[in-house]
């Protein structure tokens, strides 16, 4: 290369080009310094400010994120239950814990099914209580039939979320609602009165729908297919009423009685329980819809169906008729032979959720059925529950005439109805209920060497730990959790 | 929107021209290399305590001008000892003849935005890392390259997948949540070492039904850097150097010089490699002599391997020669790898370049892995006028990387999780009639498991990444006078890249379908872009000889930003292989965008004084970010450092002493969300979308972690600088660590996020350096360094409740967790304690449980019998996941024309959980599951699971990771110019080079520093079926034209 010589003209472009540098240098330091360029928005979260641009619309999204989020712990229930309440195994090939943890370690609050129907209960607690406070700073815009329509919905969420919690954590109690501050907590409840919370809730919550009048409606439009027929404050009451149902035939095998029997058979007569059975109305009800479209969940339990077998022992009780058509729509038997750390092996996988986007029950005109039986039975109708399960047996389980004569006492009609709830309400999440409710817990095989049978499901040790510094840094003894064990040293 | 201009401090329209004339002189001359003679090129020539300087030309020839009056010229230039010399008022030509330094005794040191020291000067611990050692042998990425060479640098690769993944820990880990990683700024511009997922989980399911997760073997972004192209690098890791980064810099920052053209003659360099690669270590696997042992295994029943082995082996008896290696078969491929690189450097007195390209290919041992790195670089150094210097810049990259699933998985497809399950006793590589490879019978069978030959010869897994890297530098000398000299620089640099992530996986495949779904495809895209801007003015003083005073005042601007989306299809449509809108039964979407923005003012000065032999350099850097609570406040990132060097100790032998001390802030900014509070999206039912309450309670007051180091340190020199010895001791403390500390799950929420904590990070580095033999044929350099690194917890709120660590699979495999008085690195698992009865009639554990233990039984107090033993389970430490002592070797033997470099490294302790080690025990599939075990009877491997006890006894799989290996090697022979010239070549290197060729460890597993999780500021310990490591080979031709 040649060094080029410098020239006038390039002598005027040199200082002319110096000038404009020590230019860009001047004006480039000052604009790397004005308040507008250090701003970076979020663009792809949802912020307080974001949902205040459309607060009804906001109010709508959150209903529906309490359906969302009910739907996922249903998912986790019904697989956790399953597994302590002896109908399944989950031999999942890369994580054993998932036998271990269920069937033998459930008692180390670290465990693999310490966790479950916990948080996601939990956070919908929270949900329902932002959903109120919504409610609340719209109760002129949405005017007073709805807001009150809106807070039987969140009443009746919120009911269903603790009955979930007790029936997990049964002896130990649950907290039963989340603290206005963030960071505190509630004592927990014991099971009874956390029974009671949700019996009482239920009925706040269908006054409130009440108050919506006949012809009233929701401020928002309840997800899916699943809430067809319920989805007006005055539908949505029947659901209302169905819940209360269950909640009080629990509570009648738990020591209430006929009392709360009696206050179950109101509760039906308010619900949409049949005055008949038949196969078309059978699983009327409450549903939550999965799908495979974008942004929705597919069915949970479908998606661990290679892994999720079946406990044998449904095909050796002698209690279960191994006609019955439930059996056989529900189950899939001829699976490849499995068994995990030391269970007992099965070849029988579920057929209940038969393809991906099978909808989850939450509550059908079937379980109202046996709800029917067993408060009945409990107030003195012995004839009229024998022939509600005789009814169920034969439409639901294909049975020929009376399956049942009247049970000669109620250890023996407890034998019937859990027969006809273990067909009926398979891989559905009840079996470990009903029979812990009833005291035959010990009725359930152990399923493998060195297995015992969990009476509930611990507290975290996540929870132990954080409740553990609300007391040391000056909270109430009474916030500790039970079953906790002692805390660090 | 308010727009406040800050006044940056202009001193120039003061002092802009009149140039007050001083009495000055032109002194000539050359430099040469003392051994060869031969002239050097480079060498900056300056007259110590002015600003007056120059650089050689390739003639090795030089001319300055200096003050009137007798001088003191000093020499100096990378690789070379600096050399002093003194002039004589009449004296106008000197030559020097500068010395190799071997022990790299004077290199250049980054003290502020401009400035830079030498550093025997320097007033901190310097770790410099020179162009050749980086290129020495193949490397996976340039972190393998640095592996073993960076005093107070702890540097892991993730696995040995091939294109990189590496983790860069500097001086240990100071954020428990924070960014983790060093701050990488090349030529001036600070460039991105994220790393995204490229979608290996849509086909692994390690994270469940998503479409990526941190547990894809992702490639951080360093691997887009071409080694080849890098002239130095420096590792800043004291505070008091990296406070100059502000906020970013806690974890220390990597400046990379990229090679530039010089004043001279023109040359071209040409390189080629070519190798191959073989595993480091193999696994093994067990030897099955009888059909009942696999049936009898809790996994080998599954109905479909029953059958195959029954049919495989009707007698019941499977003879030795059966059994295979499924794993050797699988990682078997030796295709060579090769790099091509051109480079020119080119230079007049006016305008220099240096322009590369390299083609490199690195095949990986598992059919179609590899990496293929293409790039391009072009420097070019302009003056425009006597006073206005511009370089520019500019780089593209091209990254292709097929990496093949590894670690975790919940489908069976990762093939060391398969192999854990999959008895080598059937052929998989192989088709049957139907054209399709066989099915794996074992493991569950079906579409549960998978055939890992189909799935890599099947599965499109590609990540493509284009990157340009580029900058403009304008400096312009306003004033200069010998005493005076203004000068003005502008910075600005730019990268962005455009990641591709492309995963294809069609029908036939074995796993297909299980989850309801046949065929699948995900399309990941990231575009991340970044830019800085500088502006500085540098005012050096020297009013004698005394003192030089250089003062630099500037600001600054930097932005980065990534919008990632990605699309996941299952059940594709036939022929379909990328998700497509509205044609797949199912497609999710996801998608991402994080901006930061940081404004900065800085004020550097810098004191050389008494014959350079005391250095000042301090400064505060001013701060604040678009990440902060509060974006308006200003955050003060002090520094201060000095050294002073005793040329002549009273000591024989000793030929000087530098005594050094430093102080320094510097920060770690939040994540982009900390301080937004936000709902969460719920998903979608019934067509509706919904929102939730956040999991986690962001912070709108969130603040910068910040880190205060003090370090102390000396640097000696013996026998004629043959022998050095550099010590560092430091003590840094990180207050107001950001943290996402537990809620109860009971309030609603899992977590939230708060300025909480301190952690103390305390250690020393000592560098050992000498030159054992120095003849006129042979020399022998030596250099070892040893680190050692302890972070504890100082400090933590009552009010936090106890934290694990977020990045590992929970206490039946071990974890972090901070537990105040305890290091960070203590890894928590679980404990069995046999217990007895109290005098209170209480079952308590019949030993002291140690400090930080959390019984995790509810019936702690019961006892519980297992196996007829009453034991209590308790979360406890049970091993460090950090090393007790980093140790390198380095040793360069040269022989006339030959030399030889090794590298060493031996890091002792350092716990890992082995989590594959369990998967082959689970499996039944160890090597050693036969071997005798503490109980007759029952083999080892059935022993050690059954101890391991669903997760009870942790202690079981947390193995020590302690290990010698020899990094790399490489032996290269200079030919002779006669033999050169048959290429038509003037200079000729032929080199044989091995990359990762020995370890001695008795770890179990592959490689002790690979991660499942990647790069993780802690849970950085957990083995998880990863990709094995590899060992490269390769000649390596370079001719000089």
């Amino acid at each position: 290369m040649t060094t080029m010589r410098a020239s006038l003209p390039a002598r005027a472009a040199r200082s002319a080009a110096r000038r404009a540098a020590a230019l860009v240098l001047a004006a480039g330091g000052l604009a790397a310094c004005s308040v507008d360029r250090i701003n970076a928005p979020i663009e792809s979260a949802v912020t307080p400010e974001g949902a205040a641009a459309n607060p009804t619309g906001a109010l709508r999204l959150l209903a529906t994120g309490i359906i969302v989020q009910n739907r996922a712990s249903q998912g986790v229930w019904i697989r956790d239950a399953s597994l302590f309440g002896r109908e399944a195994f989950y031999f999942q090939l890369q994580d054993s814990r998932w036998t271990t943890g269920y069937f033998r370690d459930y008692d180390v609050n670290t465990s693999f099914g310490a966790g479950g129907v916990w948080g996601g209960r939990l956070a919908n607690l929270r949900n329902i209580f932002g959903f109120r406070r919504s409610v609340t700073a719209l109760e002129t815009v949405l005017g007073a039939p709805a807001a009150s329509a809106a807070r039987g919905f969140a009443s009746t969420e919120e009911a269903l979320n603790v009955q979930n919690l007790v029936n997990s954590r049964f002896n130990l109690g649950t907290p039963v609602q989340v603290d206005s501050g963030v960071a505190s907590v509630t004592p927990f409840v014991t099971r009874d009165s956390a029974y009671r919370f949700v019996s009482g809730t239920l009925d706040a919550g269908f006054a409130q729908l009440g108050a919506a009048g006949a012809a009233g409606s929701f401020p928002f439009t309840l997800p899916g297919s699943g809430w067809t027929g319920f989805n007006t404050p005055a539908t949505y009451g029947q659901y209302n009423r169905a819940i209360k149902a269950r909640n009080e035939v629990y509570r009648g095998s738990l020591g209430c009685g006929a009392t709360c029997y009696q206050a179950a058979l109101a509760a039906l007569g308010q619900s949409f329980v049949t005055a008949t059975l038949t196969t078309a109305n059978l699983n009327t009800g409450v549903y939550y819809t999965t799908s495979t479209a974008t942004g929705d969940a597919t069915n949970a339990i479908w998606g661990i169906r290679n892994d999720l077998y079946a406990n044998t022992s449904i095909t050796t009780d002698p209690t279960i008729p191994q006609t019955d058509a439930r059996l056989t729509s529900k189950l899939a038997t001829g699976a490849p032979s499995r068994s995990q750390s030391g269970s007992e092996a099965s070849t029988i996988r579920f057929n209940r959720y038969a393809t991906n986007d099978a909808p989850i029950t939450v509550i059908d005109n079937e379980e109202l059925w046996l709800i029917r039986a067993e408060a009945l039975w409990f107030t003195g109708d012995r004839a009229g529950a024998t022939a509600a399960l005789n009814t169920v047996a034969r439409v639901a389980g294909g049975a020929t005439g009376d399956r049942y004569t009247q049970a000669a006492n109620d250890a023996d009609f407890v034998t019937q109805l859990l027969a006809e709830r273990r067909l009926s309400l398979l891989l559905e999440g009840h079996r470990w209920v009903d029979v812990r409710r009833f005291g035959r817990l010990n009725t359930l095989p152990a399923g493998g060497t060195g297995f015992t049978v969990a009476t509930q499901q611990v507290v975290p040790a996540a929870e132990c730990q954080a409740r553990d510094v609300l007391i040391r840094s000056g909270g109430s003894e009474a916030l500790r959790g039970p079953g906790c064990p002692p805390p660090a040293q | 929107m308010r727009t406040r201009a800050l006044a940056v401090p202009f001193l120039l329209p003061v002092i802009a021209s009149a140039a007050l004339a001083q009495q000055t002189r032109t002194v000539t001359g050359t430099v040469t290399n003392a051994a060869t003679n031969q002239p050097i090129d480079g060498i900056t020539v300056s007259a110590v305590g002015t600003q007056a300087g120059g650089v050689t030309d390739a003639q090795g020839r030089f001319r300055i001008v200096i003050p009137a009056g007798e001088q003191t010229l000093a020499a100096r230039g990378i690789g070379y000892k600096r050399v002093t010399q003194r002039v004589p008022a009449g004296v106008a030509s000197v030559s020097f003849r500068l010395e190799r330094d071997v022990l790299q005794l004077d290199q250049v040191t980054v003290t502020g935005q401009t400035t830079t020291l030498s550093t025997r000067n320097a007033t901190t611990a310097v770790s410099v890392v020179n162009a050749e050692e980086v290129t020495r042998a193949p490397a996976q990425s340039l972190e393998q390259a640095l592996q073993g060479k960076v005093l107070g640098a702890k540097i892991d690769m993730n696995s040995g997948a091939p294109g990189g993944g590496a983790q860069i820990q500097i001086r240990g880990v100071t954020s428990v949540l924070g960014n983790g990683q060093p701050l990488v700024v090349v030529d001036g511009v600070i460039i991105s070492n994220d790393g995204f997922s490229s979608g290996a989980n849509t086909i692994s399911g390690a994270a469940g039904a998503a479409g990526g997760s941190g547990q894809d073997a992702i490639v951080n972004r360093l691997a887009d850097i071409n080694p080849n192209e890098i002239e130095s690098l420096e590792i800043l890791k004291s505070a008091a150097a990296t406070a100059l980064y502000g906020s970013r810099a806690t974890n220390g920052v990597v400046v990379i010089r990229t090679k530039r053209g010089t004043n001279g003659q023109s040359r071209f360099n040409f390189s080629q490699r070519v190798g191959t690669q073989a595993p480091l270590r193999s696994l093994g696997q067990r030897t099955f002599t009888s059909v009942d042992q696999v049936v009898d295994l809790p996994y080998g029943n599954g109905e479909s391997g029953e059958d195959y082995l029954n049919q495989a082996f009707p007698g019941g008896t499977i003879p030795a020669s059966a059994n295979r290696s499924l794993e050797d078969e699988f990682y078997s491929r030796r295709t060579p790898s090769y790099q091509t690189n051109g480079s020119v450097t080119a230079g007049n007195d006016r305008t220099s370049l240096f322009a590369s390209g390299t083609l490199q290919r690195e095949n990986g041992l598992a059919p179609s892995t590899g990496a293929q790195l293409m790039a391009g670089r072009f420097n070019v150094d302009q003056t425009i006028t006597p006073r206005l210097r511009a370089s520019v810049n500019a780089n593209v990259t091209r990254n292709l990387l097929r990496r093949g699933i590894s670690n975790n998985d919940n489908t069976g497809t990762s093939p060391i999780y398969n192999f854990a399950y999959t008895p080598s006793l059937i052929d998989l590589n192989q088709r049957d009639a139907s054209g399709l490879y066989v099915r794996n019978p074992f493991g569950g069978g079906g579409n549960a498991t998978s055939n890992p030959f189909e799935t890599f010869n099947s599965v499109r897994l590609d990540e493509t990444v284009w990157r340009s890297v580029g900058g403009l530098t304008l400096s312009y000398n306003a004033y200069e006078t010998p005493k005076n000299r203004v000068s003005l620089q502008s910075q600005f640099g730019f990268d962005r890249f455009q990641q591709d992530g492309d995963v294809y996986s069609p029908g036939f495949v074995q796993y297909e379908g299980n989850d309801g779904f046949v065929g699948r495809a995900t399309q990941t895209n990231v575009n991340s872009q970044n830019y800085n801007y500088n502006f500085n003015v540098t005012h050096a003083f020297t009013p004698g000889r005394l003192a030089s005073f250089t003062t630099t005042v500037g600001g600054g601007y930097e932005q980065q930003g990534f919008d990632l989306s990605r699309y996941r299809a299952r059940g594709l449509l036939p022929g379909v292989t990328r998700p497509q809108l509205g044609g797949s039964p199912n497609l999710t979407a996801e998608g991402n965008r994080e901006l930061f923005r940081d404004q900065n003012v800085t004020l550097t000065e810098q004191v050389l004084a008494f014959g350079e032999r005391l250095a000042l350099t301090g400064g505060v850097r001013f701060d604040r970010s678009s990440t902060y609570g509060d974006r308006e406040k200003w955050w003060a990132w002090p520094r201060l450092a000095g050294s002073y060097r005793l040329d002549t100790p009273f000591v024989p032998s000793l030929d000087n002493v530098k005594l050094r001390a430093s102080f320094g802030r510097t920060g770690n900014r939040p994540r982009f969300t900390d301080r937004f509070v936000l709902f969460g999206a719920g998903g979608a039912i019934g067509g509706q979308t919904s929102l939730v309450s956040p999991a986690t309670v962001n912070n709108p007051n969130i603040e910068p972690e910040r880190l205060t180091e003090v370090e102390v340190g000396t640097d000696l020199a013996f026998f004629k600088q043959r022998a050095t010895v550099e010590f560092s001791f430091y003590d840094r403390t990180v207050r107001d660590l950001l943290f996402t500390a537990p809620l109860a799950a009971s309030s609603g929420f899992a977590q939230r996020v708060l300025n909480t904590g301190r952690l103390g990070n305390r250690g020393f580095e000592l560098g050992l350096g000498a030159v054992p033999l120095q003849g006129r044929n042979v020399t022998w350099t030596s250099r070892v360094n040893i680190t050692r690194n302890r972070q504890v917890v100082d400090q933590l709120p009552l009010q936090i409740p106890r934290f694990n660590v977020p990045g590992s699979f929970g206490a039946a495999f071990g974890r972090n967790a901070l537990v105040t008085g305890l290091q960070t690195t203590s890894i928590f698992g679980s404990v069995p304690y046999t217990t007895r009865l109290n005098d209170k009639g209480l079952r308590v554990p019949d030993q002291p449980l140690p400090v930080g233990y959390f019984a995790t039984d509810a019936k702690f107090l019961a006892g519980n019998a297992v196996n007829g033993v009453d034991f209590v389970v308790v979360d406890t430490v049970l091993g460090n996941s950090n090393p007790r002592l980093l140790t390198n070797f380095n040793n360069t033997v040269s022989y006339r024309r030959f030399a030889l470099n090794f590298t060493v490294d031996w890091r002792l302790g350092g716990d890992v959980a082995n989590m594959t080690h369990l998967l082959y025990d689970e499996g039944g599939n160890s090597r050693d599951y036969d071997n005798a075990s503490p109980v007759a009877g029952v083999p080892l491997g059935e022993w050690r699971y059954n101890a391991w006890n669903g997760g009870n006894d942790t202690r079981m799989y947390v193995e020590s990771g302690t290990n010698l290996r020899l990094r790399d090697v490489a032996l290269s022979y200079d030919a002779p110019e006669s033999f050169a010239r048959f290429t038509r070549a003037r200079s000729m290197r032929l080199t044989l080079q091995g990359r990762n060729l020995l370890m001695r460890s008795r770890y179990w597993g592959y490689d002790p520093e690979f991660n499942n999780f990647g790069n993780t500021n802690l849970n950085r310990f957990i083995d998880l079926a990863p990709y094995p490591g590899v060992r490269q080979f390769s000649l390596a031709v370079d001719l000089g034209f």
